[in-house]
């Protein structure tokens, strides 16, 4: 699956991960430090996530 | 996850509250925070006339948006702190928004005034983040008292106030500790300032802010690298994690029982402000830390 991580839109590809939440733990986050949009929609740490899926993962922390 | 309120599916989880919301219900979630920050800390009211520090970032354009639909009477000040690589993004934004929402807009450029900040950056030896928070102060307040506004509303969030206030108890810095909170009076010259956000963090402004569809400026400072709050801000996340809740927590428990002991300790310590000499705003020196720095550039 292709993930954006922004504000860099740095492109990264995930396998083996099937929820938002082991999503944000491989990539060292806490669920709490990112939005997670797919298809313009917000997803919660609970929910699936699919390998041909093309996630937002919008880091929330402002600095400066 | 269901929606809390309404249980259609949730769109935002909020451990700290041990709740989720659906966009929709998230919208009234965070319109009653506000409002009850309003209401509990007496901030403001319709009749007064708010002047809203917009920097472009999602705060700032979630606070006007916000207290806009509420009906308050307000306006936006951006300052442009003319830096080559984020300063003209950040003021496309609060341009583009304010155009959008039909809110009045002040802009104050930093190279007309004197004051750019790589200029300044590049005479001074400690980092430029304080120095610019100095003037960014200086001039919204100066910005408000100059033009009748009764308020200067900023877009401070909880994790901004928490990382602040540890960082505070830290020094124990009791003159900083005396002066914190969403609330500081007007007085001496100063206008009353507010932080309406105090209860929200910054993962629900930037969920509040995808949801209501504000195009928020994601370019960060330049100088800004290395700053003490990011640090303090990533510790606080892993208390939050293990502890939902307990940024809230810890910073009403300093309003209620801190905050009014170290603001006495200021007090008896005799901090006294006096009219700057070259400007005539309020300073505890003879000449503000803003005019000072004024010296030095036309110094060279």
């Amino acid at each position: 699956m292709q993930i954006i991580i922004q504000p860099e839109n740095k492109i990264e590809n995930a396998s083996r991960v099937k929820t938002v939440m082991g999503l944000l733990k491989k990539l060292g986050l806490k669920d709490t430090q990112a939005l997670v949009i797919r298809d313009n929609q917000l997803l919660t740490p609970d929910q699936r996530i699919y390998q041909d899926d093309r996630i937002i993962v919008r880091l929330v922390a402002s600095r400066g | 996850m269901k929606c809390t309120r309404c249980r259609e599916t949730a769109a935002v989880s909020l451990p700290s509250h041990t709740a989720g919301f659906c966009s929709q219900c998230f919208l009234v979630f965070i319109e009653r925070q506000i409002q009850k920050a309003i209401k509990d800390k007496k901030l403001f009211t319709m009749e007064d006339r708010i002047i809203i520090a917009l920097s472009g970032g999602k705060d700032s354009l979630a606070l006007a948006w916000q207290l806009k639909k509420m009906g308050y009477d307000i306006a936006g000040l951006h300052i442009d702190l003319a830096i080559p690589q984020s300063s003209p993004i950040a003021r496309d934004h609060v341009e583009r928004f304010c155009r959008d929402r039909d809110i009045r807009l002040f802009v104050l450029e930093m190279d007309k005034l004197g004051m750019p900040i790589p200029e300044i950056r590049k005479k001074i030896k400690r980092p430029v983040c304080s120095v610019c928070g100095k003037i960014k102060r200086h001039y919204f307040n100066k910005f408000a008292v100059d033009n009748g506004f009764t308020v200067l509303a900023t877009g401070h969030n909880l994790d901004d106030e928490v990382a602040r206030l540890l960082s505070n108890v830290f020094r124990w810095d009791a003159a900083y500790l005396g002066d914190q909170g969403p609330l500081l009076p007007a007085e001496n010259g100063f206008v009353r300032k507010v932080k309406p956000l105090y209860r929200l963090s910054e993962f629900e402004t930037a969920n509040f802010c995808f949801i209501a569809e504000i195009d928020y400026g994601f370019s960060p400072c330049p100088y800004s690298k290395g700053a003490s709050f990011t640090f303090y801000k990533t510790l606080l996340d892993e208390l939050e994690q293990r502890q939902p809740g307990s940024k809230l927590s810890f910073y009403e428990g300093f309003l209620k029982r801190g905050q009014k002991a170290f603001a006495q300790m200021d007090i008896k310590e005799g901090r006294t402000l006096s009219p700057c000499k070259k400007c005539g705003f309020p300073t505890s020196a003879d000449t503000c830390g803003v005019c000072r720095i004024r010296l030095m550039l036309e110094n060279g």
